[in-house]
């Protein structure tokens, strides 16, 4: 068989991709750049520069920013004290249920908070009992802070989820190494494991950040759309037929989350290539 | 020094626990208990006795088994395919199945609704075929791993030289052997449909996640329960996966690697 004839056993899965992932993406990419009368223009690029949809931008970026800051410190705290504890279980039982709340999270965990932290939640009661008003102050889960301690129960178990195998990868010679030619922890620390893990936390602060920007089955069933951001903005107007150019806006808006997702995703995949070189 | 950092470690995955268990817990008793601190099935019973929540949660398990089957259909083939005759084109067709990472659900969602004809749209079963998209990423690398396991090449070879079918060898030498992977792969899929709001909504079909969505705004305690229930249940699946898999590769061991 010729190099170029043994390429058709590929067909079925190119052509799969080609028919459900690239035809839809194209007509995402030509809706973007035409009104609702089909004909072309750029004016749905500065409508979302503008007005609400810029405010939907900033306030993704912010709680996607926040979220990947927040819980890639913690996961990695919580993932090395994991990795280099006596309980083989613990870890296990942890990263399946990593594995479940990074992965089916979206609703049920919007659902979940409301019954721990909402104006009758379990935990929003018991701190009332030590004269705490968690409510007195005008904060709600429904608000920024809100979504943002939820975006945390599926970024903190994602973070652990990619971090225990890199963890799991530090050789207990290294630090034997450095120990045998006199250096203290502290030093083992910065000239060694910092130097190894930067381009690799820095790869997870971008999968972590495209993650949240991403998610929207969390901000829908939790707010029901009143804090808007870009999934949300996209949403509602494919949803409602009030706005001129409605589809055709919420297409740029998807392009421009593509951009922004589709850099950090390969920024992170990218630096992973770099930093499996020494994991073996 | 030793017990210091010992007490530190211990405390510090004791605080990351109790931030996994708390509202699960906390959920819990806003679902399961009555006011007087009795325990109350009824949030389930009345969820059992909503005839559309039923209905939807039978729909995704029709999605979920129609994704998984077409999955492998898809995935099998190909992946044995590559790793016998092109392995040199895994690297870049590996890169590929990633792509759908990049791309939101709900932008995929948005560029569905207007390409594809409205005919294909006019079934819920239509998302069968984004949801193995959706799923793609996770599911290749699954079988691809397990694929990378065996010695594909010689099982191929001994078999055919012993007068078996392509086909046959695909399903009674190489599916065998790379099972773990297959229940990892049908595992990640089902987990990815169980939960799937983005397409369901903007295409408009009841599927158990949008339904509960809709259930959270009339009848919370329901809406809780369930989601408990459905996030342990998982939960559950998996830990009882990855111990069958460690069985597994027990039992079947591949010398000479």
């Amino acid at each position: 068989m010729s190099k170029k004839a043994s390429y058709i056993g590929l067909a079925p899965l190119l052509l799969y991709m080609l028919v459900f992932l690239g035809w839809p993406l194209l007509a995402v990419f030509r809706f973007s750049f035409q009104n609702t009368a089909g004909d072309f223009t750029f004016d749905n690029f500065s409508t979302i520069t503008q007005g609400v949809y810029r405010s939907a931008f900033i306030l993704s970026f912010q709680l996607s920013i926040a979220s990947a800051l927040i819980s890639l410190v913690a996961g990695f705290i919580f993932a090395y004290a994991l990795v280099t504890s006596k309980y083989r279980v613990i870890k296990k039982f942890v990263s399946t249920a990593s594995g479940v709340l990074a992965n089916t999270g979206g609703v049920p965990l919007a659902f979940m908070f409301i019954a721990v932290l909402g104006t009758y939640g379990a935990l929003t009661t018991w701190l009332k009992g030590f004269g705490i008003e968690l409510y007195g102050g005008g904060w709600t889960i429904y608000s920024f802070s809100g979504l943002l301690i939820v975006y945390l129960y599926f970024q903190v178990p994602l973070m652990v989820l990619v971090s225990l195998p890199v963890l799991e990868n530090i050789r207990t010679e290294w630090s034997e190494a450095a120990q045998s030619l006199g250096a203290s922890s502290w030093t083992y620390w910065r000239k060694v494991l910092i130097p190894i893990l930067t381009p690799q936390l820095l790869g997870f602060f971008l999968l972590l950040f495209a993650n949240s920007f991403a998610a929207y089955a969390t901000a829908a069933a939790l707010t029901s759309g009143s804090l808007a951001l870009v999934p949300v903005q996209i949403a509602s107007l494919i949803g409602s037929n009030v706005q001129v150019d409605g589809a055709n806006i919420a297409m740029a808006l998807g392009l421009g989350m593509v951009l922004l997702v589709g850099v950090s995703t390969m920024g992170y995949a990218a630096l992973e290539r770099r930093s499996s070189r020494w994991r073996r | 020094m030793k017990f210091v950092r010992e007490l530190l470690r211990f405390t510090l995955i004791a605080v990351g626990i109790l931030f996994f268990v708390l509202p699960i817990y906390a959920s819990s008793l806003f679902a399961f208990q009555e006011n007087d601190g009795s325990f109350t099935a009824k949030p389930l019973q009345s969820a059992a006795q909503n005839e559309e929540l039923m209905e939807s949660l039978f729909l995704t398990l029709q999605i979920a088994f129609g994704t998984v089957v077409l999955t492998l259909l898809l995935l099998i083939p190909t992946i044995a395919y590559l790793h016998l005759v092109i392995p040199g084109a895994r690297a870049w067709v590996e890169f590929l199945t990633l792509t759908p990472l990049v791309i939101p659900p709900i932008v995929q969602g948005v560029g569905f609704l207007y390409s594809m004809p409205t005919s294909f749209k006019a079934t819920p079963y239509a998302l069968i075929f984004a949801y193995v998209i959706l799923a793609l990423p996770f599911s290749y690398r699954a079988i691809d791993a397990a694929f990378s396991t065996i010695d594909i090449r010689t099982l191929y070879d001994a078999s055919r030289s012993l007068g078996a079918r392509f086909i046959t060898v695909i399903m009674r030498v190489l599916i065998p052997n790379i099972a773990t992977g297959i229940f990892g792969a049908i595992f990640l899929t089902i987990a990815l449909v169980l939960g799937e709001f983005a397409y369901a909504s903007l295409l408009l079909w009841d599927t158990f996640p949008t339904m509960l969505a809709v259930a959270g705004l009339s009848d919370a305690s329901t809406a809780v329960a369930l989601s408990v229930v459905s996030l342990i249940g998982v939960w559950i699946l998996l830990n009882a996966l990855t111990l069958f898999n460690r069985r597994d590769r027990q039992a079947v061991p591949m010398g000479g690697r």
